[in-house]
């Protein structure tokens, strides 16, 4: 081992110790409890002993969970879906040289710099139904008479509610700068000359848009709905804070039901379990898109 | 020359070690939650340890554990977390089982005979919540106890004289103060169940005061399937549905009482914590005048009130236990619980303490101390008390209240799989 | 195929002025290349032909129809890009297609033009690789066959060659050449190469900063130069440039005193003028033909295979000259320097411009 590689080690260690430390051993820890009984009212007489998949099935037959799983999933997909559409369209407008752009693009970057915690807690507020400055604009318009119960309204159109909307738009309203930033970047990497080319042979507005620019940004794109989807099936604090999971789990996502498992029932066996199925997703995910980078590779 | 005045600082260092290292064996760590104003809190705090350090020579060292953290943080102590000698605590039967016999609370029977005159000297009701499988396990030092707060400027806008002193007064009372615009939208709601994001505990005092108890007094049978629970359920579920005065959305997370009650857009509150007494006067003096508690409403068999409790106790693995024991007669005395319970703003557990001025120069406190009578302990002899009473979908009463109440499904089979899951609960 | 007319045409960047009131004609299935040094404004020019840059003042017709505010698309011209731009996600034969798709033209004839395009520039065995793929040259074939399906009235080329090495520069100029002889379409070619302008050109038209400085079929530009600037910059070897001072009788005054008598030769326009004399390498020979230069000091021998270009120093100015007869010659040698008194320029000093 010279030198050099030495060198290496050490720099690197602090972070990897950090991460082995706070995301690996947590993480292993995790999937092996979701294979034993972990009940912290009764671990000290009765012990912790190894029960296989049983803490799965039990997570699956609970009606709530599946229906929770098949939540985060909508969730991540209209949140995720959304905020790219809208961030490839508003990482043009801030591509493009015109007046006002500075106010605009300081505009659009606000959102970042509210954490994720603290946009909850102003939403809500926002968003409650007999103070709300929007139901209050809404009914001044003359568009609607009732209030609208942005957080608590439990009508339901298939899988979809009102508060599931309403978390999807304020996750959106959150994570839209860094994807525009992220698209941004992507877009000024494009050459000019492609689009002059296009141009020339007789391509509009859209169809530059389709055959070069969406192209040119499918290794950026790739790599931020890879992220996005990792890191949407996870996400807990919006959730948690605003609804808690409600109205009538409506808007129930893994990570606070398995948050709720443990922490208010003391069943750890089946929040390792329930955090045991948001891991496998994620690494579906993972795997998926390690296939599609090499795939390009090889091209 | 550099040399000895290097080592005369690291000797100078080592002798102020070594010194505060004697001085450090008679320190106590000890833990409080905060109450009301939190600067005034922590200042009293401070006086009173002040106060018996001169007296004892044991330093107290105070931290505050925040209220938003305050659950976890004795979960995890009872797992073994880091802990204090003695702290403020809470729901001593679940930290106890979770605990087990290496960490959580510390029973001290054998100090039980520094306390001669606990009987006495403390409301029975308080002694309660701190004996668990009759051990002994410190002193109690506040009450919690909930009463009815309604709005005095919207009873006479509406012509009320007082407040309402039965459930058909409720009703009756709560009709009339809700208001509504031309569309529908509500401006005032006549009633809310209570004032605690822990909506759980807007069940119980109803069920109590229609004659029902949660569980035996072992702690391993659970009694909720009867006429009580029913009766108790259905009063909820008609505010809501037929007589229209309660928030449907009450029971979903982020429902906050205070603001609303300030605003004047709720008239009554049918349960609320008497701490809104101190914090209604500190914060909003420009609805002084306007508002008034009121002892809890007659039910079908009771008036009972809900009341929460802590107590001061020792940790397992304090090897100052001795020291702790000093701290919490100290802090028993009379006139200190008495300055306790002014800076939180908490009801004291000893009659002595309701019984002083501070207790009676506000016509609220009057009625706090009168609500006393009423109280009735919410804790419950179970360590799994804590994960069935969670106000959260999922847990068993809250379940309940949501299927009865909100959802308005059939009550008998709600409240038969209630019982059935909150026993199965109960023998885990 | 169409007549492009410029008239006028002016392009400023904010305050900057880069392109100062141009005008030229161009007739149909002309083959014309826009020559000049880098920032002369040619490539501005074309752009602003093709669409790409708007223009500041002035009008661009095509076929007698002013087309300043019609986007590129609807203006029926096909650009080769120096860079060439293929879009990299696409195979050759979608690169070609892809214009004829975006006008809706129906599957088989797509399927025709492109294999008669690719036929033309030997492409057939390309048709399914991606531009990744490709080298150089097959990646500008792609570009000009790209440009070939559309049939469009005009070729606009921005510097295709310069990203080619020299050898298979030379090749595609022939190549380009003998495209347009068979498709007779109007060329605008821009390029910074006098070679690729005198080999390839109808006409060609040399800028500098922003001005045309000479319009003319590629002889006239050689053996006629009206400016100094485009005497300097046509001809390779660069034509030799000397300063002095001209008399009203023909005698050439060296700044260092030597003196030439071109007699009759020399232009007439009366009086002592200061001048620059230019005078082509190759026109420059030792066998005592025409009129004695001076002694020639030899400083630099290139031998380039068929003849040998010489750096020398008369009257103590550098003159070259290329030799065809293979003399030998060493550095320090002495040879008198001879040319013939029709093939010198006169240029004014001040202005650059020629004195007849």
């Amino acid at each position: 081992m010279n030198e050099k590689n030495i060198f290496c080690y050490i720099m690197v260690a602090p972070a990897l110790i950090i991460t082995m430390l706070l995301g690996i051993y947590p993480m292993f820890a995790s999937m092996f409890i979701s294979f034993r009984t972990y009940d912290l009212l009764n671990v000290q007489e009765r012990g912790s002993h190894w029960v296989g998949l049983r803490n799965y099935y039990t997570v699956f037959a609970d009606e709530r969970f599946v229906q929770t799983v098949i939540q985060t999933i909508l969730f991540t997909v209209l949140a995720v879906g959304i905020s790219v559409a809208m961030g490839l369209f508003l990482a043009q407008i801030i591509n493009a040289r015109f007046r006002g752009l500075a106010v605009l693009r300081t505009l659009i970057l606000v959102p970042w710099f509210v954490p994720p915690a603290i946009a909850s807690v102003i939403w809500i507020w926002l968003l409650n139904t007999d103070l709300s400055p929007i139901n209050s604009l809404l009914r001044d318009m003359g568009w609607t008479t009732r209030n609208i119960r942005f957080l608590t309204d439990s009508s339901t159109w298939g899988p979809i509610s009102i508060p599931m909307l309403a978390i999807v738009a304020v996750r959106v309203w959150n994570g839209l700068p860094f994807i525009i930033i992220f698209l941004l970047a992507g877009l000024q990497s494009v050459p000019k000359d492609y689009y002059e080319a296009a141009e020339i042979d007789g391509a509009n507005i859209v169809q530059k848009f389709i055959h070069v620019t969406l192209p040119m940004l499918k290794p950026v794109l790739l790599i931020l709905l890879a992220l996005l989807f990792m890191g949407g099936i996870g996400h807990f604090e919006m959730n948690f804070i605003m609804t808690g999971g409600g109205p009538r789990n409506l808007t129930n996502v893994m990570a606070v039901y398995a948050y709720n498992q443990g922490f208010l029932f003391f069943k750890f066996d089946q929040a390792a379990a329930a955090s045991g199925v948001i891991l496998m997703m994620s690494s579906v995910i993972c795997v998926f898109y390690m296939w599609a980078q090499s795939r390009d590779n090889l091209r | 020359m550099k040399k000895s005045r290097c080592a005369a600082s690291v000797a100078a260092l080592v002798a102020g070690l070594a010194f505060a290292g004697a001085a450090n064996s008679q320190t106590i760590e000890f833990w409080t939650q905060h109450y009301a104003d939190k600067l005034n809190w922590n200042a009293a705090i401070a006086e009173l340890i002040e106060d018996f350090e001169a007296e004892s020579g044991i330093q107290v060292n105070h931290e505050v554990v925040p209220w938003s953290a305050a659950f976890q943080t004795w979960l995890t102590v009872a797992r073994g977390g880091a802990h204090p000698d003695c702290a403020d605590m809470y729901w001593l039967h679940s930290f106890s089982a979770i605990g087990g016999d290496q960490y959580g609370p510390m029973p001290i029977n054998e100090y039980r005979d520094e306390f001669p005159t606990l009987e006495q000297d403390f409301y029975s009701g308080a002694l309660r919540d701190v004996i668990w499988q009759e051990d002994f396990y410190g002193i109690p030092w506040r009450g919690d106890i909930r009463a009815m707060i309604y709005r005095t400027d919207v009873a006479a806008e509406v012509g009320i004289a007082g407040p309402p002193e039965t459930w058909d007064e409720i009703i009756e009372y709560a009709k009339k103060m809700t208001k509504r615009d031309e569309n529908g939208n509500i401006e005032r709601w006549g009633f809310a169940f209570g004032s605690a994001s822990n909506v759980v505990s807007w069940l119980l005092p109803y069920y109590w005061q229609a004659g029902g108890e949660m569980m035996t007094e072992d702690g391993k049978t659970a009694t909720i399937d009867n006429d009580a629970m029913r009766a108790a359920l259905s009063f909820m579920r008609d505010l809501i549905w037929e007589h229209e005065v309660v928030n449907e959305d009450s029971m979903e997370q982020g429902f906050d009482a205070l603001p609303l009650f300030v605003n004047g857009k709720i008239g009554i509150i049918g349960s609320a914590h008497q701490a809104w007494g101190v914090r209604l006067d500190r914060e909003y003096p420009e609805i002084d005048g306007t508002w008034a508690m009121a002892r809890s409403a007659m039910g079908p068999d009771n008036r009972s009130s809900f009341s929460g409790a802590g107590y001061i106790g020792v940790l397992r693995g304090s090897e100052n236990a001795k020291e702790c024991v000093e701290w919490m007669k100290f802090l028993s005395r009379d006139e200190n619980m008495l300055r306790l319970s002014k800076a939180s703003g908490a009801v004291g557990t000893k009659p002595a303490v309701m019984g002083s001025d501070f207790w009676s120069d506000r016509p609220w406190k009057v009625i706090v101390g009168q609500a006393l009578e009423d109280a009735h302990t919410s804790q419950h002899p179970a360590p799994a008390w804590s994960s069935i009473a969670t106000p959260k979908p999922g847990a068993v009463l809250f379940d309940l209240m949501y299927d009865t109440i909100i959802l308005q499904k059939d009550m008998d089979a709600a409240i038969a799989k209630a019982q059935e899951r909150m026993q199965a609960e109960l023998t885990r | 195929m169409s007549s492009v007319k410029i008239r006028n045409l002016r392009k400023s960047f904010g305050s900057l002025e880069v392109v100062h009131g141009v005008s030229l004609n161009i007739s149909d299935g002309e083959f014309v290349i826009l020559v000049g040094p880098s920032g002369c404004g040619k490539s501005t020019l074309l752009r602003m032909i093709a669409g790409l840059e708007n223009i500041t003042a002035g009008d661009v017709i095509v076929d007698d129809v002013i087309i300043n505010k019609l986007p590129p698309r609807e203006r029926n011209i096909a650009m080769v890009f120096q860079s060439y731009a293929l879009y990299p996600h696409m195979t050759v034969r979608r690169n070609m297609a892809f214009s004829l798709k975006l006008a809706g033209k129906d599957r088989a004839e797509i399927a025709e033009k492109v294999a008669i395009a690719a036929e033309v520039l030997d492409l057939e065995h390309l048709l399914e690789r991606k531009p990744a793929q490709l080298s150089g040259g097959q990646r500008q074939r792609v570009a000009m066959g790209r440009a070939i399906v559309r049939n469009p009235k005009l070729f606009l080329f921005d510097e295709p060659l310069s990203n080619l090495d020299a050898k298979l520069r030379v090749q595609m100029r022939a190549e380009i050449k003998e495209m347009h002889q068979r498709l007779k379409t109007t060329i605008i070619y821009v390029t910074h190469d006098q070679v690729e302008a005198m080999t390839m050109a109808d006409r060609i038209v040399v800028m500098n900063e922003g001005n045309i400085e000479q319009v003319g079929l590629p002889m006239e530009l050689y053996y006629r130069p009206q400016t100094l600037f485009v005497a300097s910059f046509i001809g390779s070897p660069a034509m030799n440039t000397v300063e002095g001072k001209l008399s009203a009788n023909g005698l050439f005054r060296f700044s260092r005193g030597a003196e030439i008598n071109f007699g009759d030769a020399s232009p007439r326009s009366g009086g002592d003028k200061d001048v620059v004399l230019g005078i082509r390498p190759e026109n420059i020979n030792t066998r005592r033909q025409g009129i004695p230069i001076g002694e020639a000091r030899i400083r630099v021998v290139e031998p380039m295979g068929s003849e040998t270009l010489l750096s020398t120093s008369v009257h103590d100015e550098t003159f070259v000259f290329l030799d065809r007869d293979r003399q030998e010659f060493s550095v320090g040698d002495t040879r008198v320097l001879f040319a013939e008194p029709t093939d010198f320029h006169f240029f004014e000093k001040t202005s650059g411009e020629r004195l007849a």
